[in-house]
């Protein structure tokens, strides 16, 4: 049980990151429409985040420093305050959506008015955050989001073609059935900057720091990033053969958060559902918090003030407000009516075009011997790191172009 | 400003410009009906399957209610882009679509409140399949 607590950062991280309310449907909708062939880019997004996540986490551990601290030293203010902005308006725009998604939630249990029920979801989040510790943040929303694990449950009842899933896990063409190439790196570069979201190593650093990592901390840092990573990854699959399974067969192409109910539904029946409704609405709440607080994490970072959940709201008033008004802010754009999927799949093309100038000063960072010591990238940490940040350049060259081209990816 | 914040600017714009809907004089073509068809197909698919789990007691009725109110909007949504102007060639088949639109919608507000009656739910589940082939009927005959 003290194992599990200790890998809580990690696991609301993963959850926060890979399962928010629109990874939950983009991963049924590219298993929707194109079975397990999208399998391969979970795996290698996975990889890339816990390689990015072990870095930022061993910074914080070894220098004491949050990646924004780092993206403003590395870049220098003027691209840096471009980078707080870009990653502001994402943070902001997913907590809308992650509000919205609770909301929805609530409305799923009984309640009827959807305006309502954005209250009482933004109520909800201001107060678990200022009330709870951060390591009990972790573990309400770390903890409570595991219900997810429904869907690998549901994934295995299913009876999926084995043979045919571990083909996914390596890159293909799309099969004559599907909808082709251009739908098919829309997804494939959705998937990928939806799991290398930013906030994920905003939020992942500074909670290192909250919990006050030092070198001793290393081998945590790399299980919690491990194992968390890890285990958004294969929710994240179990979601793409739940959508394989149950949804392409009817030629259906889920839209809304409560198709993923229907998904645990089906194979598992009411208890399912409930379970996986708690799941969803942890994970999604968890997704809320983790990007209000990374807004607050960035801004004070970034102008050096005072920040974290160790001290107390007075001794850090900025960062207070800064957690707050990106609640409320988050509330106010889900109140204008606006689809909360849709705020989402839109803010992770705007992420995908920050992601090389938040990557790229942790991997110098990481990579720097005289900073870092002995404790600097070596071997396959460091190849892998080059990899991915010429990986995520390519990604963000692409982006826009495909949203284009596929009409925002509906065809 | 430095070069690569401009870089950046220039990025963000064109990725918000991406973002916008058609105008609203944008004619509706081939494709454009063919995608609203698709997304009128997979909207009765996932309303029959909802009928489905519902009538198997798999699904409680505040989610009725959502679930029927998300894809309602789907189908209005899909309703309004097929009222665009189209030309001479397509508008047996931009009709049939509108009144396929319409027909969805009617028939997913019927859900929520028959989830406790079998038989409806059943009639119900049959309606949703034949808009289903219907409009993939018309996608293939476009």
């Amino acid at each position: 049980m003290n194992g599990l607590l200790e890998l809580t950062l990690g696991i609301m991280t993963a959850l926060g990151g890979f399962v928010d309310i629109s990874e939950l449907v983009f991963c049924l909708a590219a298993g929707a429409r194109f079975g397990y062939q999208l399998l391969w880019v979970v795996l290698v997004g996975t990889i890339g985040i816990a390689v990015y996540g072990e870095m930022s986490g061993r910074i914080a551990a070894v220098l004491g420093k949050p990646v924004f601290t780092v993206v403003r030293e590395r870049l220098g203010w003027n691209v840096a305050a471009m980078v707080l902005l870009a990653a502001t308006l994402v943070n902001v725009l997913t907590c809308a959506a992650e509000v919205g998604g609770l909301a929805i939630i609530l409305q799923v249990l009984g309640a009827s008015r959807y305006q309502w029920m954005l209250l009482a979801a933004a109520g909800f989040l201001l107060v678990s955050v200022y009330l709870l510790p951060f390591r009990w943040i972790e573990r309400v929303f770390g903890l409570l989001g595991l219900p997810l694990l429904v869907y690998v449950v549901a994934a295995v009842a299913m009876d999926p073609d084995w043979g045919a899933a571990a083909r996914g896990l390596l890159p293909s063409a799309p099969l004559p059935d599907t909808p082709g190439w251009a739908l098919y790196l829309y997804f494939g570069v959705g998937l990928l900057s939806s799991i290398l979201m930013p906030y994920e190593i905003y939020f992942y650093s500074s909670g290192g720091i909250e919990e006050g990592w030092t070198v001793k901390d290393l081998l945590v840092n790399k299980l919690t990033a491990g194992v968390g990573f890890l285990l958004g990854g294969v929710l994240a699959m179990a979601l793409i053969v739940v959508g394989a399974l149950a949804f392409k067969p009817l030629g259906i192409v889920p839209e809304h958060l409560t198709s993923t109910l229907l998904g645990a539904a089906g194979p598992l029946a009411r208890a399912g559902f409930a379970v996986a409704l708690v799941g969803i609405f942890f994970a999604v709440g968890g997704a809320a918090v983790e990007t209000a607080l990374a807004a607050a994490y960035n801004v004070t970072q970034f102008f050096e003030l005072p920040w974290g959940k160790r001290k107390k709201p007075a001794e850090v008033p900025l960062f207070t407000a800064c957690w707050m008004a990106a609640i409320v802010l988050g509330f106010a754009i889900a109140a204008s009516g606006v689809n909360p999927v849709q705020i989402v799949e839109y803010s992770v093309f705007f992420a995908v075009l920050v992601l090389p100038l938040t990557y790229w000063p942790v991997l110098r960072l990481a990579d720097d011997r005289q900073a870092m010591g002995k404790h600097a990238n070596a071997g396959i940490i460091r190849a892998l790191g080059w990899a991915y940040l010429v990986l995520i350049c390519v990604v963000a060259a692409a982006a826009v172009p495909l949203m284009v081209l596929t009409h925002n990816g509906q065809g | 400003m430095s070069i690569p914040s401009r870089a950046l600017a220039v990025l963000l714009l064109s990725a918000l410009g991406a973002c916008q809907p058609p105008p609203p004089r944008q004619l509706l073509d081939r494709e454009g009906l063919q995608l609203q068809l698709r997304s009128l197909a997979s909207a009765a698919a996932e309303a029959g399957l909802m009928t489905q789990q519902l009538a198997d007691r798999r699904l409680s009725g505040g989610f009725a209610w959502v679930e029927q109110q998300g894809l309602g909007e789907d189908a209005a949504r899909a309703a309004a882009e097929l009222a665009r102007p189209a030309g001479v060639e397509l508008r047996p088949a931009q009709r049939e679509a509108m009144q396929l639109a319409a027909s969805l919608q009617l028939e997913l507000n019927q859900v929520a409140a028959a989830r406790h009656d079998g038989s409806a739910l059943g009639a119900l589940e049959a309606r949703f399949g034949a808009l289903r082939t219907q409009a993939q009927r018309l996608e293939r005959a476009l």
